[in-house]
């Protein structure tokens, strides 16, 4: 109670001072929290895409000629890939290949009411590797399986578009001129999970299983596999790097490889191109660097004028030694007295991260996955109010203070009780 | 006197150096971004737009290959009246992603690893790419092995290699001897993107034999260019409605005509460029608005216990603007006792030539590490920060101003 009286007479009697101070811990905050938001959205368990960390994925297969070394291609992978290399590793629970989103066109029965819509080719895994909201009817099945008339899931909006409500499992309609049937609406997936976004996902037909030549293990797929535990990782790794040795083994006329997959999700979600994997090093780097930056750069502002307000209260501090405060007691009460300012300003700091957030979202979201993408970028509530966010900006805030009041604190109380009183 | 400034300005002057340094690093890399993307491009897609063309459907034909469809919708395009010029071709889109390259040598040493472009005739007009027009690219001999017209920085990169080479010589493809290229003409210099260089591509054109019968299932792109006068905002929606049903073909109909702009920025957010100019730029103006915060900070304390000093001033004789001046003066001061250290410390990172992981720190590549470009980010950093000081101490200087020099000297 006495601390906030008196940090409420501090911030009255220096209010510029009070506002820089927390204006540049607000700032440095937002730039913070906002960088943690997006780690959250993109990489953190979010729905649908809950088992990210129990995950591994492949995205690009290269295949090399044999004996004309080349000869080198490299792409996605096809669907006989994941089960010729994937399904068999024993210790994976479940695993799916999924094509990116990409446009097709939708209408009823008798051709009316077409819409453009992403879409996205899967098979019956996707629904156990990712769990999407289901408001009627269920993911695709092996029993749904039927070339004639392929089976599809679609979101509710499209639902709504289509027919006008969201009971219509079981109902026919035309995709790009096929006939395919709804086993399942789902509710919308939101731009911002890369992998498991889509407006409807048709199930592809089994002949995309087939092997009639090496080439056909490149094709236009991501593989997604689902461990049962993340210890399981170094299990599955060296089960698929043996069916691939395996699968090798039988073609005469190519080699196929997989470079340094499968990934983590982190590498995952920055693995853009075919041919070359993702530059890990340098992308945590930048994140460390731009950590280092927003807490420094702030702190050695503050640091100057705690160290201006410092030589102000040196007399005050005097006196209160002399009555026999220690040098603790008198760096935790500056502390103290700082942490109020800081908080203020970690406060502001953490609602502006999310107006920035979501003000540049589209910038911040996008991806290869997702551009030109009819969809919208909505934030989960997860990501912007989990227990981590709040303890981060906490941390932060904290550390800010430490930086910015301590060193001066601790100079400042170093002097003699006799120079201090003498200081007018 | 400096000496004793940099013992109540510590703080301050580590920030600013930190800043700088930070700064420059900023600026070098904005500069050359920017500077990049504002050098010409050497091709155009203004008015240029992409077919999404979907193949869905029982086909009633089946004896037409894929490529028979494309060849029937791109000939139905290309007699439309609002079209100036259409192309087909395979994984050679420019600002696409999906490419084929191979080595072509014109000795065992001279070897240039280029882009190849397999595209009908249409595609330079499309484009608007410059060709000599004594042999440009619809007269080029459609042969996929032995006939090829080089991009201009492919040429200077073989000249480079082999300082006899001429457009006359016969090339092979590297690894292969079998087949005898023969070079036709020459492309006029085009960069590969707005963030990219040079482009050395080697271009084939494709007959309508080879389109109909050499790529079997694999999707073609279909790429048109409008008249300028038929473009505007709402061509697309016409289009899909007036034009796009008239063109299908069997099974293929078309979903979309996307303008090529879509397909540039899909790039470059691929690249990263667009993030990288986005959080640099984000990162410039964090600092900027940290220096300004901390310079009011500080020159307000510094001003108020300076009071008598400044009353002292006005009344031996100095004008209200001297005094402005002075503080201003100061806060340059300061910048100035960094700037040589700083830009000692930018210096040595720019020629160490460091990497990290696979990146280099400074990048090299499409603009050259030069001491022009080194002096050029220094500048840069240098006006963005002393503009900053000079806002952070106006206010502080301008309290100062209305000092009584009477009543000041009065306190004391």
């Amino acid at each position: 109670m006495t601390l906030i009286r008196q940090t409420y007479t501090l911030l009255r009697q220096n209010p510029l001072l009070s506002t820089i101070s927390i204006l540049g811990t607000a700032f440095a905050i937002t730039m913070i929290m906002a960088i943690v938001i997006v780690w959250q959205t993109k990489y953190s368990n979010l729905s649908p895409e809950v088992n990210r960390d129990r995950c591994l994925y492949i995205t690009a297969l290269h295949l090399q000629g044999k004996p004309n070394r080349t000869n080198n291609s490299n792409s996605m992978c096809s669907a006989s890939f994941m089960k010729v290399c994937v399904m068999p590793v024993k210790s994976i629970e479940a695993c799916t290949a999924y094509s990116p989103v990409s446009a097709a066109l939708i209408s009823l029965n008798d051709g009316s009411n077409r819409i453009k819509v992403d879409a996205v080719q899967t098979d019956p895994g996707f629904w156990k590797v990712f769990q999407f909201d289901f408001i009627s009817g269920l993911g695709f099945t092996e029993g749904d399986r039927n070339d004639k008339v392929k089976a599809m899931v679609i979101t509710a909006s499209i639902a709504r578009k289509l027919f006008g409500n969201t009971e219509v499992v079981g109902q026919h309609i035309l995709y790009n001129r096929e006939e395919v049937r709804i086993t399942g609406v789902v509710k919308d997936v939101s731009l911002t999970a890369k992998d498991a976004y889509g407006q409807i996902w048709i199930m592809y037909p089994s002949n995309e299983y087939a092997v009639k030549n090496s080439w056909n293990f490149l094709g236009d797929k991501n593989i997604a596999i689902l461990a049962r535990d993340k210890n399981d990782f170094p299990l599955i790794k060296r089960g698929i790097e043996k069916q691939l040795k395996d699968l090798n083994a039988t073609l005469s006329d190519a080699e196929l490889d997989i470079m340094e997959q499968p990934d983590e999700i982190v590498a995952h979600v920055n693995h853009i191109w075919s041919n070359i994997g993702p530059d890990m090093t340098m992308i945590y780097l930048q994140y460390a660097i731009a950590l280092g930056v927003i807490l420094l750069v702030p702190s050695l502002n503050l640091c100057g004028l705690s160290n201006s307000r410092m030589q102000q209260r040196l007399s005050e501090l005097g006196v209160r030694k002399a009555f026999g405060a220690t040098r603790k007691v008198l760096i935790r009460q500056i502390l103290d007295e700082n942490m109020v300012l800081n908080l203020l300003g970690g406060i502001l700091g953490l609602l502006l991260s999310y107006v920035a957030v979501y003000a540049l979202r589209t910038w911040l979201f996008t991806n290869n996955s997702n551009i030109g993408a009819s969809g919208d970028f909505s934030l989960t509530m997860g990501a912007l109010f989990s227990p981590v966010v709040f303890l981060l900006a906490f941390l932060f805030c904290f550390i800010i203070n430490l930086l910015s009041a301590g060193l001066p604190a601790w100079l400042a109380t170093r002097r003699p009780i006799v120079d201090s009183l003498n200081d007018k | 006197m400096i000496f004793s400034r940099f013992r109540s300005n510590g703080w301050v002057l580590a920030e600013l150096f930190l800043v700088f340094i930070v700064m420059w690093f900023l600026c070098d890399s904005l500069g050359c971004l920017k500077y990049t993307f504002y050098r010409p491009l050497g091709y155009n897609i203004d008015h240029v737009y992409q077919l999404n063309m979907i193949t869905g459907g029982e086909s009633r034909d089946t004896s037409l290959t894929s490529g028979d469809k494309y060849w029937d919708i791109l000939q139905k395009l290309k007699k439309e009246p609002t079209i100036e010029a259409v192309a087909l071709c395979y994984w050679s889109l420019p600002m696409n992603g999906s490419n084929s390259y191979r080595d072509l040598a014109a000795t065992d040493s001279a070897v240039v690893n280029m882009r190849i472009i397999q595209a009908t005739a249409g595609y330079t007009k499309v484009f608007r790419m410059g060709e000599d027009s004594s042999r440009p690219f619809d007269q080029l001999t459609p042969d996929l092995n032995h006939y090829v017209m080089l991009t201009e920085s492919a040429v200077d990169e073989f000249h480079k290699k082999l300082p006899s080479f001429s457009q006359d010589m016969k090339l092979r493809w590297f690894a292969d001897s079998t087949y005898s290229v023969n070079q036709f003409g020459k492309i006029a210099s085009f960069r590969t993107y707005r963030y990219g260089g040079n482009a050395q591509w080697a271009f084939v054109r494709l007959s309508e034999d080879m389109v109909r019968k050499g790529y079997g299932d694999q999707w073609a792109q279909i790429v048109f260019r409008v008249k300028e006068q038929a473009d505007g905002p709402g061509y697309r929606n016409d289009f899909l409605k007036n034009i796009a049903p008239k063109l299908d073909s069997d099974n293929v109909f078309v979903a979309d005509a996307a303008p090529y702009t879509d397909q540039r920025l899909q790039f470059e957010v691929m690249n990263g460029d667009v993030d990288k100019v986005n959080s640099q730029s984000v990162v410039v103006l964090f600092l900027l608005v940290n220096v300004f915060l901390g310079l009011i900070g500080t020159f307000w304390f510094r001003t108020r216990r300076r009071r008598s000093e400044i009353a002292l001033r006005m009344s031996m004789g100095s004008s209200r603007a001297q005094i402005f001046r002075l503080l201003m003066n100061e806060g340059l001061l300061l910048l100035g006792l960094v700037t040589i250290p700083a830009m000692i410390i930018c210096y040595n990172v720019g020629i160490a030539e460091l990497s990290i992981g696979r990146t280099e720190l400074i990048s090299t590549w499409p603009v050259k590490w030069g001491f022009i470009r080194f002096l050029l980010g220094s500048l840069a950093a240098w006006i963005l920060i002393a503009l900053m000081i000079l806002a952070g101490i106006w206010f502080p200087a301008r309290q100062s101003m209305k000092i009584q020099p009477a009543e000041a000297l009065h306190e004391e």
